[in-house]
């Protein structure tokens, strides 16, 4: 049977309408990256991700799938693979929460709160829960290190190169840290 | 659906919306409905159905007083209501009035005329003009006029104490009950056209409203005498069902609450006014049902929008639950069989977030069919045995059994009595053992039995026997068992600290 694609239709015209910054793989509307900003009172504060969002065929039953691809210090995100924990969106998910609502609802509520009780990233959340302002720092230097506007191919904040001679897709190749990206 | 719950008896919980289906199948089940939720409210105030079939009972009499007076005893209760009590009004009202002698030319006029306004008041009105079977070779028919019923209108019900008919109240002993209706059932314009209509005479007519008294009602026909004597000679029919439509209600000064009743007080002067109601128990539900079915009838002619699938149906495609939100009924199969299969049946909840009431069983039968459905069955037994703690599975048959406080359980399948905690065999007064003290125990019995006090490697049990200051006799069989347990308890102590 196949899935409502009015409804992925819809859900993609609302995110791209809500100013976020979408990347779509290919035409199937089943996988696509968006860019996403760390919510604002957190020490994700200032940091850039490149998220990648798969819509599994029972979408919008099933919550979708979400991956960090540029690294990120969570305790609910796997730090290799850049994967979010399933359970913790599922727990959560309803067939109305559509795409906008994952952006600007639960991956903030994430990173504002994350649940120690299920981590994938087990040191993160060990430190989380014993030392809270390491923690926030340790946060802060991924932050600086892999968040930055430039690991995720967007255009860089200082003015380091004017020149457009590197084109998008080589600025992706060169970062190592790119998890899970689609062939061209 | 917003019905009112049903007896759990009635096999048929119709969840799915029904289908759209013809008038008289409506009627129909909402009086079978109507019959399993309360006394029988039988205030057809002549419903469609009834009028093609019924044939005027007449019996060829001699006198016609005695014809009307057979007519009364059959028809319903006395106020009139059902086709017998408007057709015998009607009668009434035609053989109280001598009918002038009309020329050949002028009965031609007016049979053409009468013709030519029925046929406008059926294209008007449509389905709801009823041609009746001519009494007395007159024509006859019906309109059903509905109102259109002003926003937040609401219909307020005055219980009064005892012994107080005459309305007046004692305000702390007055009680209202009040709803808010979108529909209300129609007024009903009964006429007789006599055969000098409209050259000389009205329409003879009566008017039939389920929520009205006659005091009321006995208003409007006073209206409508007077309408006819604006223009008399003119067809007025339209002029009277218009009026009815529109301005009835602000003429009786009705503008945001219709106040039911009063009940009890028989006005009967004018007979043209049939008042339907009836009494507070039958008049509330009647009319919040008919108010519900026009509701949902409307829904389902009309296009929605699924929130979950965003594409458009006719409401009847639509499944609505208890907690009044509804989706699609193909998105609603689907939800259901996605979590069924992945086993997640907790989460078969309402779609809507944070909504959280359940979706009943009742519905989950007709989305899953019969083989999910018991799938279902049990994976909720299942999740409801797991999340009580206090459940222990049998080490024999693996049936769930319920724990004590003593941490013992028996099977109610094999009769098995178990230690929930080492699932052994129930060990009163003897403390559990884990697996290296059982272990541990297996070499002293072999100590035992092969007379030679070799103490295990263990140099904690060799301690432990030590200590437990055991009297090493020659073993027979007798008293093997005796010392095994003896052993087996001060072990027991001894790892307990």
């Amino acid at each position: 049977m196949s899935s409502p694609s009015k409804r992925r239709e819809m859900d993609l015209m609302k995110l791209m309408m809500s100013d976020y910054k979408v990347e779509l793989i290919n035409d199937g509307m089943q996988e696509f990256y968006v860019h996403f900003n760390g919510p604002i009172e957190s020490p994700y504060h200032g940091g850039v991700w490149r998220i990648r969002v798969e819509l599994p065929d029972a979408y919008p039953y099933k919550s979708p799938s979400i991956g960090f691809v540029n690294k990120i210090y969570h305790p609910n995100v796997d730090e290799m693979s850049g994967s979010v924990c399933l359970d913790v969106i599922n727990q959560t998910w309803s067939p109305m929460f559509d795409l906008v609502n994952v952006f600007e609802v639960f991956l903030p509520q994430l990173l504002l709160y994350p649940n120690p009780s299920d981590p994938l990233n087990g040191e993160a959340a060990a430190l989380m829960m014993s030392d809270k302002p390491a923690y926030e720092q340790r946060v802060k230097e991924y932050c600086e290190k892999y968040a930055k506007p430039e690991d995720i191919g967007a255009a860089p904040e200082e003015e380091k190169s004017s020149d457009e001679e590197m084109s998008e897709d080589e600025y992706e190749s060169l970062d190592d840290e790119m998890a899970g990206q689609a062939d061209p | 659906m917003g019905k009112s719950r049903r007896d759990k008896r009635h096999i048929e919980e119709s969840w799915t919306v029904k289908p759209l289906h013809d008038h008289s199948q409506h009627h129909h089940h909402q009086q079978q409905q109507q019959g399993s939720d309360h006394e029988s409210s039988s205030v057809p105030v002549a419903s469609s159905q009834q009028q093609y079939i019924k044939k005027s009972e007449h019996k060829p009499s001699n006198s016609q007083k005695e014809e009307i007076e057979e007519k009364k005893e059959e028809s319903q209760p006395d106020n009139g209501n059902g086709v017998d009590g408007v057709v015998t009004r009607l009668e009434e009202l035609f053989l109280g009035v001598e009918e002038q002698e009309l020329s050949e030319e002028q009965l031609r006029i007016n049979d053409q005329l009468q013709e030519d306004e029925l046929l406008a008041m059926e294209s008007i009105y449509g389905d709801n003009t009823f041609i009746l079977e001519r009494q007395r070779g007159l024509r006859s028919f019906q309109i059903h006029i509905h109102i259109e019923v002003p926003a937040e209108l609401t219909v307020t019900a005055k219980l009064y104490s005892v012994g107080d008919c005459n309305g007046k109240s004692d305000s702390s002993e007055e009680f209202s009950y009040s709803f808010q209706v979108q529909y209300l059932p129609p007024i009903v314009l009964t006429c007789l056209l006599p055969k000098s209509y409209p050259s000389h005479l009205p329409p003879y007519f009566t008017i039939s409203v389920q929520w009205l008294d006659s005091s009321s009602i006995s208003h409007l026909c006073s209206m409508l005498d007077s309408i006819w004597m604006e223009k008399p000679g003119l067809e007025v029919i339209y002029q009277w069902a218009d009026w009815l439509q529109n301005y009835s209600l602000s003429y009786l000064g009705i503008d945001k609450d219709i106040i039911l009743g009063p009940y009890g007080t028989k006005h009967d002067e004018d007979r043209r006014a049939i008042s339907g109601i009836v009494s507070l128990e039958v008049d509330v539900p009647s009319l919040r049902s008919y108010n519900d079915e026009q509701c949902h009838e409307n829904f389902c002619k009309n296009l929605h929008e699924c929130c979950i699938c965003c594409d458009e149906y006719a409401g009847s495609d639509f499944i609505r639950l208890p907690c009044q939100h509804f989706f699609c009924s193909k998105c609603m199969k689907r939800y259901s069989d996605i979590h069924v299969a992945e086993g997640t049946v907790n989460k078969l909840q309402c779609p809507e977030a944070k909504c959280g009431v359940m979706v009943p069983p009742g519905l989950l039968k007709q989305l899953l069919g019969d083989e999910e459905y018991e799938h279902w069955e049990s994976l909720m037994l299942q999740k409801t045995l797991e999340s009580m703690s206090d459940v222990a599975y049998c080490p024999r048959c693996e049936t769930p059994c319920i724990e004590d406080e003593e941490q013992h359980a028996q099977c109610s399948k094999c009769l098995y009595s178990f230690c929930t905690f080492c699932r052994e065999r129930r060990h009163i007064g003897i403390v559990c053992m884990t697996p290296e003290m059982k272990l541990q125990i297996l070499e002293v019995k072999f100590v035992f039995s092969s007379l030679v006090f070799l103490v295990s490697d263990s140099p904690l049990l060799a301690r432990r026997i030590k200590s437990a200051k055991i009297l090493i006799v020659h073993p027979t069989r007798r008293n093997e068992n005796k010392l095994k347990t003896r052993v087996l308890s001060s072990l027991a102590e001894n790892t307990h600290t």
